[in-house]
């Protein structure tokens, strides 16, 4: 009895530490994107933001076919941020270890850290500027409308989780085959972009197009989002099942295919 | 098998040793690609309790030493057994971040090294040792000249409670020196150090004679000769003494 609270002991003993490591690097990590950056903290979230208007103004310059039925500021923030939370989590991890090699000096810091900490702050950023943007919205329009809080949470969270499972197969697949981060910079992350929704409705495609997007995780969490918001927005096609089934499929495998090459990533100089 | 290595001790099984090297290649890139082998095929392993001196004409091979030892550079064949809580090689932590100021790089370190209770106080000490001017324990890394980053180097490796530590040429202070930043340096180092095993690499005798009772002597990358600290030294003495009578002879 006393050798399995011993254990358990030791195993919480290690989770603890992981966390505080996890937060360490997280904070770590802001900070110096706030040192660097020209416009100190504040630019950390306003990169983002512009963003959002660069592509707003894209669309209202190529005039894609809008909604009416979410305002197109929110409609365009939500696909962006779901988008880019993905991206610099899930495929930015390609070269996670080469970025953080230098940290790795300290032996209780592993590239799983790195992972977790990338995500924490990702979704930090990108959960404040959905956040100010829809209030900014609300204040101007003087209307407020967030149908169903706890999906949009839900949505959120599985994003983080898929782009975590996508991201611990990036690190180690990035580290041993670097041709790999050619193909997702000028393949994979182009096709993504535009099947994730950002740009259009998939209600408003036509019903034998639909089948070619639908594959795509990322369309669902965008789509399902902006059915939180207003639950008049109609989601053919789209279901949460996918979406969570694909955010648990690919965590477990990324947790498993990372810890079966671990010792990998850090036997290399 | 050279005749030399007759003296060695054979090696513990990784189990009973606080480290454990098996095999161990260690190869650097030299100038024009040059690979350099500075550990070739090293097996050893340091047990609790022991204080133990690196003695190596090549300076590189004791510190790769000190590096494969304490876990912070891979090998290139061979494994490294770690049991313990082992420091990184003193006054050389390499990732600290230049952007951020001294303090922000002891917090970082702190939290992932230190106990949360004793934050400030290992924070406190951080400061007190790195004896910087007024103010600059609160500027980025950038602004500091080598003098300066090398004892908030060596300041924030004194800090952290470890079971095994690592100690190479310290650049921030001179054992024996008299200052007052020194008598500090030495009395944090002694209270950092006492009753816990130690691997040297630095190569001032009298700071071998102060802190270690045994040694290794590594040559061309192997541990030729194993033992009491004054047997290691007058090995390596006669070792000298023969290379110079045969150089005498074949010239």
């Amino acid at each position: 009895m006393s050798q399995i609270f011993s254990i358990v002991q030791a195993a919480a003993a290690k989770l603890v530490l992981q966390f505080r490591i996890v937060l360490a690097l997280q904070e770590r990590e802001l900070l110096v994107r706030t040192e660097k950056g020209l416009l100190g903290a504040l630019g950390v979230f306003i990169e983002p933001i512009f963003l959002v208007l660069t592509l707003l103004a894209l669309r209202i310059l190529v005039r894609f076919k809008t909604t009416d039925l979410i305002n197109p500021v929110i409609w365009m923030v939500t696909g962006v941020c779901i988008f880019y939370l993905f991206t610099e989590v899930g495929l930015k991890s390609l070269n996670g270890v080469k970025k953080a090699q230098d940290i790795f000096f300290y032996r209780r810091i592993r590239p799983l850290d790195t992972l977790l900490a990338s995500a924490l702050v990702e979704g930090r950023i990108f959960g404040s500027v959905l956040t100010v943007v829809v209030l900014a919205v609300w204040g101007w329009t003087w209307q407020a409308q967030l149908d169903s809080p706890g999906e949009a949470v839900l949505v959120f969270v599985l994003t983080v989780l898929l782009a975590l499972g996508v991201g611990g197969s990036a690190l180690v697949i990035g580290h041993r085959l670097p041709v790999v981060k050619l193909a997702v910079r000028f393949g994979i992350q182009r096709v993504l972009l535009w099947t994730s929704g950002i740009f259009y409705a998939l209600y408003t495609l036509p019903g034998p197009v639909r089948p070619f997007l639908t594959w795509n995780p990322l369309l669902h969490a965008v789509e399902l989002f902006r059915h939180a918001v207003n639950q008049a927005y109609p989601i053919p096609d789209i279901s949460m099942t996918y979406l969570a089934g694909c955010a648990f499929v690919s965590c477990g495998f990324g947790l498993l295919f990372y810890s079966s090459n671990e010792a990998l990533l850090l036997s290399e100089n | 098998m050279n005749d030399h290595t007759l003296f060695v001790k054979p090696c513990q099984s990784a189990d009973h040793c606080l480290l454990h090297l098996d095999g161990v290649i260690r190869e650097v890139e030299g100038a024009k690609q040059k690979k350099i082998r500075l550990l070739d095929g090293v097996s050893w392993g340091l047990q609790q309790g022991e204080r133990v001196a690196v003695l190596a004409a090549n300076r590189a091979e004791a510190d790769a030493l000190l590096a494969c030892s304490a876990g912070v550079v891979p090998v290139q064949a061979g494994a490294v057994t770690i049991n313990a809580h082992v420091s990184w090689p003193f006054g050389q932590p390499k990732a600290l971040v230049a952007a951020l100021t001294a303090r922000q790089n002891a917090v970082f370190l702190q939290r992932i090294y230190g106990e949360k209770s004793r934050r400030s106080q290992q924070l406190d000490l951080i400061c007190q040792l790195s004896d910087l001017d007024d103010g600059f324990f609160d500027q980025p890394l950038r602004s500091f000249n080598g003098y300066m980053k090398s004892r908030f180097r060596l300041a924030l490796s004194l800090a952290f409670d470890f079971d095994v530590l690592m100690v190479p040429k310290l650049d921030a202070w001179s054992y024996g020196a008299t200052s007052n930043r020194a008598r500090r340096f030495q009395a944090a180092f002694e209270a950092a150090t006492l009753g816990k095993p130690l691997l040297v690499s630095h190569p001032d005798p009298a700071f071998q004679d102060a802190y270690c009772s045994r040694a290794v002597v590594l040559e061309a990358g192997r541990i030729v000769f194993e033992g009491d600290l004054p047997a290691c030294r007058a090995w390596q003495k006669d070792r000298k003494q023969q290379r110079r009578s045969q150089a005498g002879v074949s010239q």
